[in-house]
């Protein structure tokens, strides 16, 4: 276990036993409810539009009112869905051929250039935004980004370097030995930061977050350099 | 008993420790978090939180200084066995469909005459024993009703309105990161880093994932399904969720449906 390991786990124990008996402290909710009101919309509402409310309407959400940064407003807007996110959640990430065409091109769209190219960036940084999973966390307990910039949370759901046990997790695809088995020519490169930015350009409803804003562009250069430099332990790290 | 019990906490700990570390290397690593969880579970230190939550459960407490005997947890007042197994439930008396935490604090307010902003009724995450009541009673109920199988009833129309709503909302994407439960528990044999998730198509996966209360080795104290619910929503970035809302509700009515007929395990352990 490195140093930030040990420092994530020692944060993750320490946000476990913030909050005791403050919940209402620094809390605004998102509207509110009495039980006749949540009967009478039970028994009006389809479960969709009822699920809607509940989520948007009843109280059942909050802000955090001592955020640093994002208004109750920007946090309610949290709930709120996005074209693409309706879609995936109507069709629960199997959209039909059509709605699949509809979000590939809408999303391929919002994929911004690189300010300075293809370049890859340092790979050893690229590892640490790979482990980290700082960044938008709210609720009781927030990510001061102004503290730590946002990570990409990379190994959470991708086998990737020679780490932790098998790599990572397993619900992205493996991205063992990507560069090694690709190279870093132009259009890998391009596929790469692509994806990062918008995975629904290639695969509708993907479960990866759309990274465009959420990290900040230098770290999808390290990234891409942690999966395609061929000095990178993505490449060299696995025995056999 | 209690004694025995009372020495083997160290054991379980230092067990724990050790053990830790070696899933997370292991090939293949949940099969042996799963051996590990068998060898512990019969020196569960929950034990503690349930035999407090008894003393607690049946003290005459609070402002009208009277016990929890005669607060009615569906299946008539004081009547325990089972009833953890059966919510959430809806409650004619207070029109509402509760799961078991909200349940206790209903009664701790209207029974015991505790007030809304009391410790006894707020405190609900903690480290210690001692720390929570609500959490110790729940351990206590919800050991009533261990080895039965998840059985949420769909008797009215609004318990299966919810389960339906509770549904909907699996599948809901939101936030920054764009998440939905959907995201981590629709397919089989997938892990965050090293941890297994459960599938929600998987009955018997989705009935040991949702047996809380459960000691949490990693946490060393008991968690509850509200604890672990706000876990999610706050990985997922979503907004806090609150634990006393009907949304948080519906997404366990729907949960505890998918694991009808699934082993209840409360107090169940947990890495």
């Amino acid at each position: 276990m490195n140093h930030r390991m040990l420092k994530l786990a020692a944060l993750g124990v320490s946000a476990a036993f913030l909050v005791a008996g403050t919940a209402h402290a620094g809390q605004e909710n998102f509207g509110s409810a009495t039980p006749d009101e949540i009967k009478q919309k039970g028994a009006e509402l389809t479960p969709d539009q009822f699920a809607e409310w509940l989520i948007k309407e009843s109280g059942s959400f909050y802000a955090n009112t001592d955020h640093p940064f994002l208004s109750v407003d920007e946090q309610r807007a949290r709930l709120d869905q996005d074209p693409t996110q309706a879609e995936c959640s109507k069709y629960r990430n199997n959209p039909p051929d059509e709605v699949a065409d509809e979000i590939r091109n809408r999303e391929r769209a919002r994929i911004p250039e690189p300010a300075n190219g293809l370049e890859l960036g340092d790979h050893e940084k690229g590892h640490d935004w790979a482990l980290g999973g700082f960044g938008w966390r709210i609720g009781h307990n927030v990510d001061d980004h102004g503290e730590r910039r946002p990570d990409g949370g990379c190994y959470n759901c991708h086998q990737i370097g020679p780490l932790i046990g098998d790599g990572g997790g397993t619900v992205g695809p493996s991205l063992r030995e990507y560069g090694k088995m690709r190279g870093d020519g132009e259009d890998t490169r391009q596929f790469v930061w692509d994806v990062i930015n918008n995975a629904h350009a290639y695969f509708p409803c993907s479960q990866m977050p759309r990274f465009t804003g959420l990290i900040d562009e230098d770290k999808i250069h390290d990234l891409m350099a942690y999966l395609l430099d061929p000095e990178s332990p993505v490449n060299t790290g696995w025995e056999d | 008993m209690r004694k025995k019990s009372l020495l083997a906490i160290p054991f379980v700990v230092g067990c724990a420790a050790l053990l830790a570390p070696l899933s997370v290397l292991a090939q293949n690593s949940e099969g042996f978090v799963h051996q590990q969880r068998e060898m512990m579970q019969e020196a569960n230190p929950a034990e503690h939180w349930t035999w407090r939550g008894e003393d607690l459960f049946h003290e005459a407490r609070g402002p009208n200084n009277v016990s929890l005997e005669e607060c009615d947890f569906g299946l008539g007042p004081g009547v325990l066995e089972g009833a953890h197994a059966q919510m959430p439930r809806y409650f004619p008396d207070t029109g509402e469909v509760m799961a078991l935490e909200q349940r206790i604090m209903h009664c701790m307010q209207e029974l015991q005459g505790f007030s809304e902003d009391s410790d006894e009724v707020q405190v609900r995450h903690t480290g210690t024993v001692e720390g929570s009541d609500l959490v110790a009673i729940a351990t206590y109920i919800g050991a009533q009703s261990q080895g039965m199988e998840w059985d949420t009833p769909r008797q009215y129309p609004i318990e299966r309105q919810y389960i339906k709503a509770g549904e909907e909302m699996f599948f809901y994407r939101a936030g920054p990161w764009d998440m939905s439960c959907q995201t981590c528990h629709a397919e089989q044999g997938k892990r965050i880093r090293a941890q297994m998730m459960y599938d929600v198509d998987v009955t018997d996966e989705v009935a040991i994932a949702i047996s809380w209360p459960a000691y949490r080795i990693g946490h060393g104290t008991v968690r509850t399904d509200e604890h672990r619910a706000r876990g999610c929503y706050y990985q997922m970035r979503w907004p806090g969720i609150d634990g006393e809302g009907p949304a948080w509700v519906a997404v366990w009515s729907f949960l505890r449906d998918a694991a009808r007929g699934g082993p209840v395990l409360t107090p169940h352990l947990k890495r």
